[in-house]
Parts: structure tokens; C-alpha cells; sequence
């Protein structure tokens, strides 16, 4: 395969946005301000943040299932990774990916019970499950520490560097493409049909129990992946792992990113995870206070704007592209009668505007985050 | 107990729904609560009686949102925290040493009035700043966003407490003071106010749903919104009132349970997974089915602790609802087939 067929699968795989990121997200430690351990540190601590908030928004955005108890898979992942790790001495790789793994059985299980039911209950059912794996997690002392927490072994032996940061951005970015990949064929459009209507989806042939559990899985997956790295990356897994108020952050970073792209809930985790962290540090006379202007923006997104910075990043760049179409036009004049290249720049998979619309179907402005109706 | 008597009453009149009589959830209560008293002893019922009256406020708070405004909302904790932090507030401006005088006795009054005012306030704030012009947007994805606009309101709520009265617990020891012994189990004064407070406000919304025609429009709403709007009912006006009544009912709980649970910013999570948990056992439709659920949910956290331990109390609760789900998924009382539940 040529260059060029390669930058054409990948644009009708809607794969150029997301490797445009990974990119620029990789030449973040470049950049003198940033380079420091210090702020290392606290991009690191925001890239897990991010790849947390990929697996929700594969829920979220594509399947319109807002996982209250995402936390439970994230939980999970980090408890089992920090179990092999700290008390059967097991190897971090081997660790992480058994947090996967047991992120993914969780999602199985709550799949599995989701299916029977639809739209708000699903993320309640989610919800009463996670909250039964914190009690536990708090309560079985000799294995978990309690409330305490358990001490598990850092990231890597350290933190705080870039070849760390760019570990971490490695796993993410490979996160990001497998699922991208996933959601770009014929799984994404499926995912989308039930979201959007279950019932439709349904009388035209389409099961949703399969797709909806595939959904759940791999977010599990996700979360467990990413739990488990954030709980090596902190040296210790607590019970707040599991618990509600974890799950906001993440939230609120997809909601004002806008849901569906997985791109953007990355873009929007980096700044937001730096700055929530640097709040917490700072902020002490006043705690809470991040969170509540946080809380005010989500609440204003969600009324005012629910397609998020995507939205208008799109809206933006359609604008330009249509702009600029028109000036193509005009300076062309009558030549282009009959020529192809009219059709052409309207074939899905020909140009970057059409990976964005088909990232958006309804018009600009228009909610992603749907209700299956009745 | 008293509530026994008028329980049955009620149960008589109860829906049947997925083929369990209301009569027997009932039956279960009473005896369930007799036998605990039995063996665990008698203040185990007491605090049943008292702790699921308030959870009965909280869990028709929910329904009031949920069922007419079709709100899955995640914010009832965070009106129950300003109603008992407003309470606590206005009752240590109040009180002096030397209670027992009739403003002694009349200060608890005004601090849980006062908190049901500022809860109140509240509702009709959110609703006007938020739901309002969220609604005129949302159009079919109008579950979803609230679910996560009111998640919204919770963090800001819970962050904004914060920022303004700190982490710090605020708690009153009493209210009115003494109490009375009655089975040879001390119950003191507040214990007892909070069941009447919660007794006369259940069947005020009872009687407000039924009677009124403000309830009247209610239902209808809850029913079927475009009907109702083509009939000539103000929907607009009558989300309003749903909303701020749901409010007050859960700062009404909040000023009302402080002397049991301080107020603090977090004071709410424990009611609201409560008020879901009741919500979802008894499905959505019926005042006495949420209350009388309400009990069980009490009297279950209070077995729980007799058996294993106050820290299990989640984890039994969290096992039986999803148990009760897949049994049961329109609920014990359900009495509409909700667009919300099974296909």
C-alpha cells in the first residue's frame, strides 16, 4: 500500500483527527514551560484522566448511555491491578492488563443486567453496583486496607518524566485508535441506531442486546485499563476509586468537550486535569470552589451549547470550508460545469469535513447524547 | 406501633401490581418490624418509624420530579443539605440556654420553616435559570440532559455549600428537649416530631395529589403531557410547582432529620441513593406505595445493622433493589407502565 492509500483509508476511517492529536499531544513535553517534573506530572496525571474519559464517552457519546457507575469499572481495574501487584508480586504490565480485564467482567456483568432494561435505569443499575464495590472495597480490611487504601507500586518506578508522559500517551493514543477504529464501521453505526432509537434498530433487524453489552464491555475495558494505571500512578488505590464523585470529573470533561468523538473528550481531559489538579493545590483556602465553577460550565454547556467545544469546533471549521468552497466557485466561473470535482468533494471519506460530518449527524447545535423514545 | 393501624387501612386500598397484593409488602413490614423489635429490641423500630418517614419525604421528592417532570434527578440530596444547613443556621441564631420557654419551643419550627423556605427557593431558582430553558431546547433527548444537568446542580450546589460554610458538620443535639418511654424504649421529643411532621406531610401530598386541583393537573401531566397541555393545562406552570414542591419536601427532611444527620456539603448522598432505592422499589404512581417502602428500606438499614454492621447497610440495600429490578422492574406499587422501564 502506497502513502496515498494509506491517508485515504485513514480519513474514511475518521483516523486523521485522532493521530493529528496523539501528535500534538506528544510534542506537549517539547515545549520549555511544559518539560518541567513538575507540570510532567500533572500532564501525566491528565492524560489518564483523558483516557478515563475515552472509554466513557464510547457509552456516552455513541450508545447515549451516561454510565453513572463507571466508577465501578475504573475501581475494579485499579483494586485487581494493585492486588497483583502489591500482594502476589506479579509484573506492573501484567497487572494493568489483569485491571483490564477485570474492568471488562464488571462491564460484562452490569451489560448483562443493563440490557434488560433501557435509558435512565441502565446507569442506575450501574450506580447501586458500583456503590456495593465500595462498601466491599471499604470494608474487607485485610485485603483491601479499608479505607485507607491499598499501597501499591508506582508507575514505573517514578514520576514525573517524559519518557513516563510519553508511555502513558502511548497506551492512550493506541486506546484511542483501536476504538476509533472500532467505531468508524459498520459496530459505530450500529451503536448510534440503538442509541438513537432502540426500537427502530430493532425492527430493522439490528439485536440490541449484542451491541449494547459489546458497548459496555469495552468501556469496562477502558476503565479498567486506565484505573489501573491511575492507581499505580498515585502508589495507592483507594475506595474513592469506586465512588461517585469520581465519575464527575469525567462528566464534565465529555460534556463540555461534547460527546461522541472520543477526540475531543481527550483534547478537553489535558487542560481540565491540570487545571483541577493545580486547583486542588492551590485552592486550599477555598476547596470545592474548581469543582463549582466546573459544575456551572457543564450546567451551561448542557442548556446552551450540548454539542460542546466539538460543536463549535465543527461549526467552525464547516463555516471556513464552505467559505472557502465558494470562493473556489466563484473564481472558476462557468468551467466547472460537468467536471467531477463537485461529487467528489461531497463523497463521504474525501475530505476532512466529511469525517466531521459524519461525526455529526443533525445539524450543528442539535443534542449528542440521545434518549432512546418510545 | 400506631403506624400499623392506619398502614392496613391504606394497604387495603393499595394497587395490585405483578401480582403481589399491597397487602402482603405490607403484612411483610409489620411482621418484619415485629420480629426485629423482638429480637433486636424495640428502638430498632422506633428509629424505623422515625428514619423512613424522612426517607418517605425524600423518595416522593423524587417522584415528584421524576414521574410529572419526567426528571431523573440527582440533585434531591443537595436540597436536603441547604434545608438542614439553613435549619442549623437559623436555630443557632435562635436558640438560647434556657429552652423549654415558648420561643424554646418555637424555634425548632421556624428553623425547619425556614429551611423549607430556602429549599423552596432554590427549586423555583432552578427551575427558572435551567429546566425552563432546557426544556424549550432539549426536545427528545430531555431525560438524558437533566439526568446530567441535575448531576450538574449537585456538584455546584454541594461545591458552592462548601465555599461558603465549609467541610465542617453542623448538627443540633436537640430540638425540643425530653422525650417519653413507651415499651420500656426511651424516644425522645424529636424523634417524635419528625414521624408527625412526616405522617401529616405524606398525607398532605396525598391529599394534594388527589384533591387539589393544582394535583389534579399534576397527574394529568405525569400522565400525558401534550393531552394535558391541549386541554389547557399551564404545563409550564405546573413543572414549576413540582419542582419547588419537591424541594421543600426534601429541605423538610433535612431540617427535619439534622438532629440524626449534621449537615454538612455531602450530607445528601446517603438520601438521595435512599430516595432512588425507594423509587425503584416501589415503581412510580402511588404515595402510600413509595411511603410504605419507605419503612421497609428503614427497617431493612436497621436490621442490617443489628446483623452485620452500620457499614453493610449499602451493600444489602444495593443487592436487594437490583434483585427487586429484575423480579419486579416496574416496582411493588408501580401503577403506570413507565416509558422509562422494560421494552
Amino acid at each position: 500500500m502506497d502513502g496515498v492509500a494509506i491517508l485515504g483509508w485513514a480519513r474514511r476511517r475518521g483516523m486523521l483527527t485522532p493521530v493529528a492529536a496523539i501528535v500534538l499531544l506528544a510534542l506537549l513535553p517539547l515545549i520549555p514551560v511544559l518539560g518541567t517534573r513538575g507540570n510532567l506530572y500533572w500532564l501525566s496525571g491528565a492524560l489518564i484522566l483523558g483516557g478515563l474519559a475515552i472509554g466513557f464517552d464510547y457509552s456516552a457519546g455513541y450508545m447515549g448511555l451516561v454510565n453513572f457507575g463507571y466508577a465501578g469499572f475504573s475501581g475494579s481495574g485499579a483494586y485487581v491491578a494493585g492486588l497483583f501487584a502489591a500482594t502476589w508480586n506479579m509484573s506492573q504490565p501484567l497487572s494493568i492488563i489483569a485491571g483490564a480485564v477485570a474492568g471488562g467482567i464488571v462491564g460484562l456483568a452490569i451489560g448483562l443486567l443493563a440490557v434488560r432494561f433501557r435509558g435512565i435505569y441502565v446507569s442506575l443499575v450501574a450506580w447501586f453496583v458500583s456503590m456495593g464495590l465500595e462498601v466491599i472495597a471499604s470494608n474487607l480490611n485485610s485485603i483491601t486496607g479499608g479505607a485507607v487504601g491499598l499501597p501499591v507500586p508506582l508507575l514505573g518506578g517514578a514520576s514525573g518524566s517524559a519518557s513516563q508522559y510519553w508511555m502513558i500517551l502511548t497506551i492512550v493514543g493506541v486506546v484511542l485508535l483501536v476504538l476509533r477504529l472500532s467505531v468508524s464501521g459498520k459496530t459505530g453505526l450500529m451503536f448510534r441506531a440503538i442509541g438513537d432509537n432502540s426500537q427502530a434498530a430493532r425492527s430493522s433487524g439490528v439485536s440490541p442486546m449484542r451491541y449494547q453489552v459489546l458497548n459496555v464491555v469495552v468501556s469496562g475495558v477502558v476503565a479498567g485499563l486506565f484505573g489501573a494505571i491511575y492507581g499505580f500512578y498515585y502508589a495507592v488505590v483507594t475506595p474513592d476509586l469506586l465512588d461517585v464523585s469520581f465519575v464527575i470529573p469525567i462528566l464534565i470533561i465529555v460534556v463540555i468537550a461534547g460527546s461522541g468523538s472520543l477526540v475531543a473528550a481527550l483534547l478537553v481531559a489535558v487542560p481540565f486535569g491540570v487545571l483541577t489538579q493545580q486547583f486542588g493545590n492551590t485552592a486550599n483556602s477555598l476547596p470545592g470552589l474548581g469543582l463549582a465553577i466546573f459544575a456551572a460550565l457543564l450546567l451551561a454547556f448542557v442548556v446552551w451549547y450540548p454539542s460542546g467545544i466539538r460543536g463549535g469546533v465543527t461549526a467552525g471549521w464547516k463555516f471556513l470550508q464552505r467559505q472557502l468552497e465558494s470562493r473556489v466557485a466563484a473564481r472558476a466561473g462557468g468551467e466547472s460545469t460537468g467536471q467531477p470535482g463537485f461529487d467528489q468533494g461531497k463523497r463521504p471519506g474525501d475530505s476532512l469535513s466529511a469525517v466531521a460530518q459524519r461525526d455529526v449527524p443533525e445539524p450543528a447545535g442539535q443534542p449528542r447524547l440521545k434518549e432512546p423514545q418510545e | 406501633m400506631t403506624a400499623s393501624g392506619s398502614l392496613a387501612a391504606v394497604a387495603a386500598r393499595l394497587p395490585r401490581q405483578n401480582g403481589i397484593p399491597g397487602a402482603a409488602v405490607v403484612a411483610v413490614l409489620v411482621i418484619g418490624g415485629a420480629v426485629s423489635g423482638a429480637v433486636f429490641g424495640w428502638y430498632v423500630v422506633v428509629n424505623a418509624i422515625v428514619t423512613g418517614s424522612m426517607w418517605a419525604l425524600v423518595a416522593l421528592s423524587l417522584a415528584m420530579v421524576f414521574g410529572v417532570m419526567q426528571i431523573p434527578s440527582f440533585a434531591i440530596g443537595e436540597y436536603f443539605m441547604a434545608g438542614a444547613v439553613t435549619s442549623y443556621f437559623v436555630f443557632h441564631a435562635f436558640s438560647r440556654p434556657g429552652g423549654g420557654t415558648a420561643l424554646g419551643y418555637a424555634t425548632p419550627v421556624i428553623s425547619i420553616a425556614a429551611g423549607v423556605a430556602i429549599g423552596s427557593v432554590l427549586g423555583v431558582a432552578t427551575d427558572l435559570a435551567i429546566l425552563r430553558p432546557l426544556r424549550t431546547r432539549a426536545g427528545s433527548s430531555w431525560i438524558l440532559r437533566t439526568f446530567v444537568v441535575t448531576i450538574g446542580i449537585s456538584v455546584l450546589l454541594q461545591n458552592s455549600d462548601q465555599v461558603a460554610v465549609g467541610p465542617n458538620y453542623y448538627g443540633v443535639s436537640d430540638y425540643w428537649p425530653g422525650g417519653v418511654v413507651i415499651l420500656g424504649v426511651h424516644i425522645d421529643s424529636d424523634s417524635i416530631a419528625a414521624t408527625v411532621i412526616g405522617l401529616a406531610a405524606i398525607a398532605y401530598v396525598s391529599w394534594f395529589l388527589k384533591r387539589t386541583r393544582f394535583g389534579l393537573r399534576m397527574r394529568a401531566v405525569s400522565d400525558d403531557e401534550v393531552g394535558a397541555s391541549l386541554q389547557g393545562i399551564p404545563i409550564a406552570r405546573v413543572h414549576l410547582l413540582s419542582y419547588t414542591m419537591s424541594c421543600g419536601l426534601a429541605a423538610l427532611a433535612g431540617g427535619v432529620l439534622l438532629f440524626l444527620f449534621p449537615a454538612s456539603p455531602t450530607v445528601g448522598t446517603e438520601p438521595l441513593l435512599l430516595a432512588w432505592i425507594v423509587i425503584v422499589l416501589s415503581g412510580l404512581g402511588s404515595v402510600a406505595g413509595a411511603s410504605i417502602c419507605a419503612y421497609l428500606v428503614a427497617l431493612l438499614n436497621g436490621v442490617t445493622d443489628q446483623v452485620f454492621g452500620p457499614q453493610w447497610e449499602t451493600l444489602v440495600l444495593v443487592v436487594i433493589t437490583v434483585a427487586a429490578l429484575l423480579i419486579a422492574p416496574r416496582g411493588l406499587f408501580g401503577t403506570r407502565e413507565s416509558g422509562l422501564w422494560m421494552e
